[in-house]
């Protein structure tokens, strides 16, 4: 009985020490809602914004890129699962200086896809699935709610919001299918230059954002 | 019948295994010290062809209207050139640099002097990524568009260099960046336009 169960488990064995081994494999692909929010533009690409002194700055995407990260689990040494995970990432940088990015991240159930927005030292993540900003970064000030297996639990009390707008028109053109990121967390940490308000478009990404200092910049339509 | 082992074993060539790491090792001698060659400080007068100071405030105006205050800091340092390889000559030289820090989101302006090569000044200048060779006292070597004189708003500036940036040798291809410099000794920078045609100049 042993000697069977030692042939049985040795090829098992020898054969987890390849990368592509596992007993299961699992894809988790962003759902096609979803990708609708990725900007459809190609590296080297650019837009302008213009905010309320006149002061025009273009944005160029330096990154654009998709692909499945695997991650795999293991049972006494054996790779029993391997997860191939899709995210895209794309990012903008401004000759002034702003940095805009996305991630956007299949979900692993019970979690939804997830968006990742970064601009310059702001930093938030929002749930499809739960509709809820499950991450939030500013510098080094970081919040989230804890993941268990039947969603969030609040741990950390994020009171920056998150709303869906049909539309928004900026600069005399209406962006269909936009999000409004209000920031309302770390408020002793803020400087004239934190962002306050950041709205993002389907397929466009950043239309506009605003700053503490009443700076508003808006996107310029090509 | 089987050829005879090569004696590559033999206790000759065991002999002579032995001595060659000696050999080879003793071969790299370790460097001399290399001679320091000191190219002293920046000459106060070449310091002079940057006249922002170390903690003053500077403006300059919008072409829509908004003036802009920046803040200047200021620092000279000592730096080496040091090789990685044994070298006869180690050179230090002086590097003064000035930031102007903007009390709005755009670029930082920055200046260079250094005097590490000795038959001229290096001086530049730079609005975030961009550079612009400037042309320094006792530069033979680039002969940059020379403006003369300028007028803004009414007021004449004289012995204004123009120079163009450096966007045509960057890989980085935005779509407003800044193309001109028009700069005095005297008064720093006077004009800085954008490649969209938006302007930033001398308020005082």
């Amino acid at each position: 009985m042993n000697k069977l169960l030692i042939i049985l488990l040795l090829p098992i064995l020898v054969c987890s020490c390849g990368e592509k081994f596992a007993l299961t494999k699992d894809k988790l692909t962003v759902l096609p809602e979803n990708k609708e929010w990725l900007i459809a533009a190609e590296t080297g690409s650019s837009f302008i914004m213009t905010d309320n002194h006149n002061i025009s700055q273009g944005f160029s995407m330096y990154q654009n890129s998709t692909g499945f990260s695997p991650s795999t689990s293991s049972y006494f040494g054996v790779r029993t699962n391997i997860t191939e995970t899709e995210s895209y990432s794309q990012g903008y940088s401004s000759v002034y200086g702003q940095r805009f990015s996305y991630t956007l991240t299949a979900g692993d159930e019970p979690f939804g896809d997830n968006l990742t927005v970064s601009l310059n030292d702001l930093s938030f993540t929002y749930d499809f699935k739960f509709g809820t900003i499950s991450r939030l970064n500013l510098e080094s000030n970081y919040k989230s709610k804890t993941m268990t297996d039947e969603g969030y639990e609040i741990t950390d009390t994020i009171f920056s919001t998150i709303g869906l707008l049909d539309s928004l028109t900026v600069n005399g053109f209406t962006f269909s299918g936009v999000m409004h990121f209000s920031f309302s967390d770390f408020a002793d940490k803020w400087t004239p230059l934190t962002i306050r308000d950041v709205y993002l478009a389907k397929q466009y990404g950043l239309v506009r954002y605003s700053l503490q200092n009443g700076i508003t910049c808006e996107r310029i339509k090509d | 019948m089987r050829a005879p082992i090569q004696p590559i074993l033999n206790s000759f060539n065991i002999i002579r295994l032995c001595i060659l790491p000696f050999v080879l090792f003793s071969a790299c001698s370790p460097c001399a010290d290399p001679i320091l060659i000191d190219r002293g400080k920046i000459a106060d007068t070449a310091l002079k062809m940057v006249p922002y100071q170390n903690g003053k405030t500077y403006r300059l105006q919008h072409s829509a209207g908004l003036v802009i205050s920046f803040t200047a800091t200021r620092q000279s340092r000592e730096e080496y050139l040091e090789c990685e390889e044994c070298c006869k000559y180690r050179y230090k030289y002086e590097v003064d640099e000035t930031t102007l820090t903007p009390d709005y989101p755009i670029f930082n302006l920055g200046f260079q002097i250094s005097n590490f090569d000795s038959t001229r000044l290096s001086f530049s200048g730079n609005a975030g990524y961009y550079n612009f060779h400037i042309p320094s006292l006792a530069d033979g070597l680039n002969i940059p568009e020379f403006a003369g004189s300028m007028v803004l708003d009414g007021r004449e500036f004289y012995d204004v260099y123009r120079m163009k940036s450096d966007y045509g040798y960057l890989s980085r291809k935005d779509t407003i960046y800044p193309d001109s410099l028009y700069y005095s000794y005297g008064l720093g920078i006077i004009q800085l336009k954008m490649s969209n045609g938006e302007r930033y100049s001398i308020y005082e």
